[in-house]
């Protein structure tokens, strides 16, 4: 309260500050208002109380300070209205304070109260909902224990429901539900036989209403429907519920589904007819099925033979059973038999056995015993069944294959010949024995590309290597020569052949045969030096016919070179000696020595026995060596020498001296054939040309007896003749020559007199091309 | 004789012909001659000897017994036909003994086997030269003879044919149909005009004239 008060003080004092403060600074006097401002507002913030105080004190400061006179409690006349005006308006506004200060008060007391109310209610509110809350748990726990207790009913898989104790259904649990298809609203209510097979209805009915009559428990098996309308057997049983008093409460009934056990029980029964009958099917078949069929216990005794088995051994069954059946087994098959028959029985496992089984007509036939066992859950054997195939056929076909392919073995090894296969896509080489042979290995070896390079001759292994290249890049047929190098030195000669052909696959295959030439080969090599060996005589032979011209060529310059020595001698014994002219006959002598020499050169080659290499060669230049040798049998004979040589030849690859020995044999013929002519000129003409760009021709022509019919035929014929010493060798020498040489020689008569003989060579060029490597 | 002695004079040096057909053997047989200081003269082959003029001198022929075209026997003959009295000398290779035989019975001078030695045929060739120097003496003393001959008439020739066939002048007479007078002048004339001592130097001259065989033939 004098907080209130002091409040007041301090108000009114500051009034009346800032009222002298106004007076002092804006010279205006000062107002009632600021003190009215200042009880107003005492009164509203302290109570009636310390603004009437407020208001005698805003009277007194007033009087005191801002009244004339100042600073006197005088009071004039004047300023009594002032005063009084400011002192009802003063106690007014105190008044009206007070008034709306009360009324303030009072609507706080209410609030208060409301407040408090309004706590009340929430408390007990609180407390409602807590005691809730815990009535909803309690609620909740014993929805989920029924709820267990439902689901618990429902899951078991037994068909659950209850009955009223009238009989009427009063639950079914899900399993009930789900078996039937039926919905609780459909049942509920419903008597017992509603899902009953009308079969099982009637006795279903009867015993329950004995069970609901004399309440006792009921167990019965009949066929529920199920939701798919299927019936299935089920075991019912309804229990009855009583009360402490023994009063009866309701039906509990259960119901299990007994129907796989029912029709396992059926199928039993069932399969053990059919087990009887399949029997009697089995041993049906057995007996009629075109195979040999037997059984046997694990020792091999034999219990069962089919009737086909007993029919073609014309046994009975007790004739074959046990160990009979080996009277039937040919001797000599039998002890392998047994014995195989023994293993097989001893290793529990199936295998296949060949033996010739006699007929009941006494003949043989090769068949295939093919026994298995039969074993039981642990593993053991419990009875051998087995099959007899008549395999005679397939044996005899088997033998004629073996036969075939022995005698193709025992050709291939006759002719030296091999066969191989070769798979293009994978590489893979088949060989045939002989082949493994002819290279040289031994069967156990792996056949690859590099055991084959390994035989081949080093000199030959680039053309095999481009063979085999070819073959890999679309050659279809191979055939070439080439040698093989083996082990010890030795040399082979192989002919291979081969073609592509698709196996069965569609693939690439190279099949082909290799061929061990080497006798051949080397018959060839002793033939041709036969051959060569009997031309050197030939050539031998005619140069001694000649040798008289030969003598003469050789002595010519022998006696021109003497005649010119001796000239020689004189010149210089002459008293002045004229050099030049022994320096003439010196050179005279030089060049005959030199042509001298030259006669013999060419003689010699003649005689040499050895073949020279072929080579290039001109062939003019062969006539032309050959002319200078016979120009004197041509000149001793009258003959006159025509050579109708073309001037530029392409050359020609061959030996030049089986050449020359070709061309003086033609010329001898030729004056031969002219000896007997006297009644006109003897002329003979060689020609040389050009034919088809690709061959040379030598043409001698004479102008002789001719060619008769007789001559023509025979005339390269080895020894024909037509002179009377003669040994005829020469034109069928020179055919083979000329022939080895790739060219071709023959005879024509000529259109007056004479004949004509004419070979072709082939160009060097194109000969070349076909000197290919063996 | 007594004609060559007489009419001897300066004749030119001798000739030795080759017949080759290898030029070798010719070069080598004319170094040869030559060597021995005789003149040579080469051919090819026989046809171009015959072909050719021969010297008018003492000469021999040198040949091959085989020759192209023709054989040197045959040749031998053909220049015997043609009056060509060459001597001939011939070369024989190995071998041809037999023909070389024929060779020589037909009158070669001599035949020398290839390669033969200098001096045989030096030797040879100087017979043949001499053969042919008688030779041609002879046919000198003929052939003068013959230009004696050809001097006279027809009727003297007549008269010497007779004379010499030895008619007597009365028996010519006759046979000529003139007076005995007559066939003395023209023997006279005959004598003169032969140059003939004798009658019996006459009668040797128509033996070498062989008037009797040849009276056309001695026309030529």
């Amino acid at each position: 309260v004098i907080f209130h008060y002091a409040i007041a003080v301090l108000a009114v004092a500051a009034a009346l500050t800032v009222g002298l403060a106004f007076e002092h600074f804006l010279q205006s006097s000062p107002h009632v208002s600021l003190f009215l401002c200042a009880i107003l507002f005492i009164a509203w913030a302290c109570g009636t109380g310390p603004a009437i105080f407020a208001t005698v004190l805003a009277i007194a400061s007033f009087e005191y300070f801002i009244l004339e006179p100042a600073h006197s409690l005088a009071i004039t006349e004047k300023d009594v209205p002032r005063l009084a005006v400011f002192s009802v308006a003063a106690f007014f506004v105190v008044a009206l304070s007070a008034a709306q200060r009360r009324s303030a008060e009072s609507l706080r007391h209410a609030r208060d109260a409301n407040l408090a109310m309004v706590e009340e209610l929430r408390r007990v509110n609180e407390m409602l909902r807590i005691e809730n809350a815990e009535r909803k748990q309690a609620e909740e726990k014993a929805s989920r224990a029924e709820r267990q207790l439902q689901e618990t009913i429902d899951t078991i898989p037994t068909l659950i429901s209850s009955y009223s104790p009238d009989g009427k259904r009063s639950f079914v649990n899900a399993a009930w539900q789900h078996f039937t298809g039926l919905s609780k609203a459909d049942v509920l209510g419903n008597e017992s036989s509603t899902i009953v097979h009308p079969d099982d209805i009637e006795i279903g009915e009867r015993q329950w209403r004995d069970a609901l009559a004399k309440g006792e428990a009921l167990q019965i098996e009949q066929r529920i429907r199920r939701a798919d309308g299927e019936y299935r057997w089920h075991f019912v049983e309804r229990v009855p519920l009583r009360d402490e008093n023994g009063n009866l409460l309701k039906w509990y009934a259960s119901s299990y589904d007994i129907d796989d056990r029912k029709q396992a029980e059926t199928a039993l029964q069932l399969s053990r007819a059919q087990l009887v009958k399949a029997e009697r099917e089995l041993r049906l078949t057995l007996d009629s099925i075109p195979t040999f069929a037997w059984r046997t216990r694990p020792d091999g005794f034999a219990e069962y033979l089919n009737k086909r088995w007993l029919d073609y051994t014309g046994l009975s069954l007790e004739q074959a059973s046990g160990w009979e059946w080996q009277a039937v087994i040919h001797p000599d098959d039998l002890a392998q038999l047994l014995s195989d028959w023994q293993a097989i029985l001893a290793s529990g496992k199936s295998a296949e056995v060949e033996a010739r089984m006699r007929r009941f007509d006494g003949e043989y036939r090769w068949f295939l015993f093919r026994p298995a066992p039969l074993r039981d859950d642990a593993g053991k054997v419990i009875t051998w069944y087995g099959t007899n195939t008549d395999i005679e056929d397939r044996k005899q076909a088997e033998s004629a294959l073996q036969r075939s392919e022995a005698y193709l073995a025992e050709a291939q090894k006759l002719s030296r010949t091999g066969s191989f296969g070769w798979k293009m896509a994978s590489g893979e080489i088949y060989w045939s024995e002989e082949t493994y042979k002819i290279l040289g290995y031994e069967r156990t070896m792996n056949v690859s590309g590099e055991i084959i390079m390994q035989r081949i001759h080093p000199d030959d292994r680039a053309f095999v290597r481009r063979q085999f290249y070819n073959a890999l890049h679309g050659e279809r047929n191979l055939n070439y020569e080439h040698r093989l190098l083996m082990p010890g030195g030795q040399i082979k000669y192989l002919h291979v052949l081969a073609h592509m052909v698709k196996d069965a696959s569609g693939a690439d295959e190279m099949i082909g045969a290799l061929m061990d030439v080497t006798q051949t080969r080397k018959a060839e090599q002793a033939l041709h030096t036969a051959q060569a060996e009997l031309a050197h005589a030939s050539r031998v032979a005619t140069l001694g016919e000649i040798s008289a011209s030969i003598a003469h060529e050789v002595n010519q310059p022998l006696a021109a070179i003497i005649a010119n020595g001796q000239a020689c001698l004189r010149f210089l014994d002459h008293e002045s000696p004229d050099l030049n002219d022994v320096r003439g006959a010196l050179q005279w002598i030089v060049k005959d020595g030199n042509r001298a020499g030259d006669v013999i050169q060419r003689i010699r080659s003649l005689v040499k026995k050895t073949d020279t290499p072929r080579a290039a060669l001109d062939i003019n230049d062969a006539i032309h060596d050959v002319v200078a040798l016979l120009q004197r049998e041509l000149t001793a004979n009258g003959v006159s020498l025509q050579l109708d040589l073309a001037p530029v030849l392409p050359a020609v690859f061959a030996d030049r001296v089986q050449l020359q020995q070709v061309i003086m044999n033609l010329i001898m013929n030729g004056i031969e054939a002219m000896q007997p002519i006297s009644d006109r000129p003897r002329t003979l003409t060689i020609a040389s040309s050009l034919k088809d760009r690709r061959q040379v021709s030598v043409a001698v022509s004479d102008s002789g007896v001719g060619l008769t019919a007789d001559s023509q035929d025979g005339l390269f014929r080895a020894f024909f003749s037509t002179k009377p010493g003669g040994l005829g060798m020469g034109l069928s020498i020179c055919r083979s020559i000329i022939e080895v040489h790739g060219g071709r020689l023959w005879a024509s008569p000529n259109p007056e007199h004479g004949a004509t003989f004419e070979f072709v060579l082939p160009l060097a060029e194109a000969a070349a091309e076909e000197d290919a490597p063996l | 004789v007594w004609q060559v002695k007489e009419e001897k004079k300066e004749e030119l040096p001798p000739v030795v012909l080759i017949i080759d057909d290898d030029e070798s053997v010719r070069v080598a047989l004319a170094n040869l001659f030559r060597s021995m200081h005789l003149n040579v003269q080469v051919f090819g082959s026989a046809p171009e000897l015959i072909g050719s003029k021969l010297p008018d001198t003492a000469s021999c022929l040198v040949l091959d017994i085989r020759l192209p075209g023709v054989n040197g026997l045959e040749f031998q003959g053909e220049l015997a036909k043609a009056g060509i009295h060459l001597p001939i000398v011939f070369m024989t290779g190995h071998g041809d003994i037999p023909m070389s035989v024929r060779a020589m019975k037909a009158g070669a001078i001599d035949f020398l086997t290839k390669p033969f030695r200098d001096q045989d045929m030096l030797d040879a060739v100087t017979r043949a030269l001499d053969h042919d120097r008688k030779r041609r003496d002879g046919e000198k003393v003929i052939s003068k003879l013959r230009l004696l001959f050809q001097s006279l008439t027809p009727r003297e020739r007549e008269v010497m044919t007779l004379v010499t066939a030895g008619l007597m002048n009365k028996q010519i007479a006759g046979e000529l149909h003139v007076s005995e007078i007559t066939v003395k002048i023209h023997r006279g004339h005959v004598m003169r005009k032969m140059a003939a001592r004798s009658l019996a130097d006459l009668v040797r001259m128509a033996e070498v004239l062989d008037l009797r065989q040849a009276k056309s033939g001695a026309q030529t």
